[in-house]
């Protein structure tokens, strides 16, 4: 290598940091992107300084980890706040009182009370089943200071998701379905957006098709069938429902197990 | 730097991109200071201490990254964040134990987004994706004053001092050569994969 290149490849390098951190001037900033495009060998060092960098975080960080590590104490259980016995005692004495009053008034409505008991529990339970209280899946919100168009179009639908406006979280989606790229990469993060998206919005068929996009081998899969069923559920395709939540059932290792017992407990009534 | 000192979000943030010793204290600090928020996960997601502990580093580790990287804009409070991700943390690793699959719950081996950005600019995404780890091949001198400049943020002057160097040019000297070694460890282990 001359030694004016050489000159030049150690100018180079020496901006690299601030390359990466996106602080250099938009004319230094032109500068070396000319070079990368022109010199095969300046892209090498730059893909090695972004690994070196990398690198240098990741040990930082597991030794942040490691020094973290030294000052937990076991964890203490919640504490439920303690009454004193005179505060418990005294409504109990007060409602046998009023229990007792009561009886004579309404022995002779007891039947009907009991209807109204087995309704209200049968409310309490119906309500644990809103659509509107179905847990969404949890998506991380973060932005990086030069974020790409498609990167940043996926930031938007999940601020959307998260602020559950399913309606505008799902007008984003759909401009990132022709992202071919994106959509392969992603797919499984994609399309439990959508499903849940569109579930939570009442459009079962979409949401359906969204979630049967998701394979067994996807990371997301089990979120999926959760949520494959609940569509089903909602949409009142019992058989359906019930094939699906019967295969969570039956994977004892299943995150949603319980619930989609309850699930399948409400379908049979 | 004492626990009852109180910080407000600013004071956070401003400690916590100000890299050094200022760092290492605002880190412990916060590491201390939402340790509040164990028991109540604890108690939704039942874990046991083991994975609560390590869903709890990664999570403060993970925050502060964002906070330094610029991720975080402030547009929630720190703990309000903190929290968020502690528990999609925990919940990830409940999930984990729940299907026993090989699930990824923490990021510490990948890019953040703008190397992976570069990256993806300058070569095909599927190198963007993981980290090559070649730290541990370095040597403890090395390695002390690379994590000490890239990772902490200490001056050169301070990485002299904490590094038994005579003075910070000597320290940028050696910066320079141990930056080099890694280099050309990468490029070893980049092509022999």
């Amino acid at each position: 290598m001359s030694q004016d290149k050489t000159e030049r490849m150690e100018y180079f390098i020496s901006l690299l940091d601030d390359y990466i951190d996106g602080k250099l001037s938009s004319g230094q900033t032109g500068e070396i992107e000319r070079a990368l495009e022109q010199d095969p060998f300046l892209k090498e060092v730059l893909k090695q300084h972004v690994q070196a960098r990398a690198n240098m975080r990741v040990a930082g960080e597991e030794e942040l980890k490691k020094k973290f590590a030294d000052g937990f104490d076991p964890i203490p259980e919640v504490i439920q706040p303690k009454f004193n016995l005179l505060k418990i005692l005294l409504p109990i004495i007060l409602l046998l009182g009023l229990a007792g009053a009561a009886y004579f008034y309404f022995s002779n409505q007891e039947e009907t009370q009991e209807s109204r008991q087995v309704y209200a529990h049968e409310e309490e339970s119906s309500s644990r089943m809103l659509l509107a209280s179905v847990e969404d899946p949890s998506y991380d919100l973060l932005r990086s200071q030069k974020d790409t168009l498609v990167a940043d179009k996926w930031q938007q639908a999940v601020q959307y998701f998260i602020s559950q406006e399913y309606i505008e979280a799902d007008s984003i989606l759909i401009t990132l379905e022709t992202d071919t790229s994106f959509i392969k990469d992603h797919i499984g993060k994609f399309s439990l957006m959508k499903g849940v998206a569109n579930l939570k919005m009442k459009e079962h068929n979409a949401a359906a098709k969204a979630l049967s996009q998701i394979t067994s081998e996807n990371p997301y899969f089990d979120q999926a069938q959760w949520y494959l069923a609940l569509t089903y559920f909602y949409a009142e395709d019992k058989e359906k429902a019930k094939v699906q939540l019967e295969n969570i059932v039956k994977d004892k290792s299943h995150y949603r197990q319980g619930q989609a017992k309850t699930y399948l407990d409400k379908l049979s009534e | 730097m004492r626990q009852e000192d109180k910080f407000s979000d600013e004071e956070l943030i401003k400690r916590v991109r100000a890299g050094g010793k200022e760092f290492e204290d605002i880190s412990m600090y916060m590491f201390h200071e939402f340790k509040g928020f164990l028991p109540k996960i604890k108690e939704k997601l039942n874990l046991p201490q083991q994975q609560m502990q390590d869903a709890y580093s990664d999570a403060l580790v993970k925050m502060i990254r964002h906070v330094r990287e610029g991720s975080f804009r402030g547009d929630s409070k720190v703990s309000s964040y903190f929290y968020t991700i502690f528990y999609n943390t925990a919940v990830d690793v409940s999930r984990k134990n729940a299907s026993n699959k090989n699930m990824q719950t923490q990021e510490l081996l990948e890019h953040n987004a703008r190397e992976r950005d570069l990256l993806v600019l300058i070569d095909n995404k599927d190198e963007a994706a993981q980290v090559i780890s070649v730290m541990s091949s370095m040597g403890g001198v090395c390695q002390r004053i690379l994590m000490d400049w890239g990772y902490y943020g200490y001056s050169m002057a301070e990485i002299a001092t904490r590094s038994d160097l005579s003075n910070a040019e000597s320290a940028r000297s050696m910066k320079y050569k141990c930056l080099k070694k890694l280099r050309e460890l990468l490029n070893t282990k980049m092509y022999n994969v």
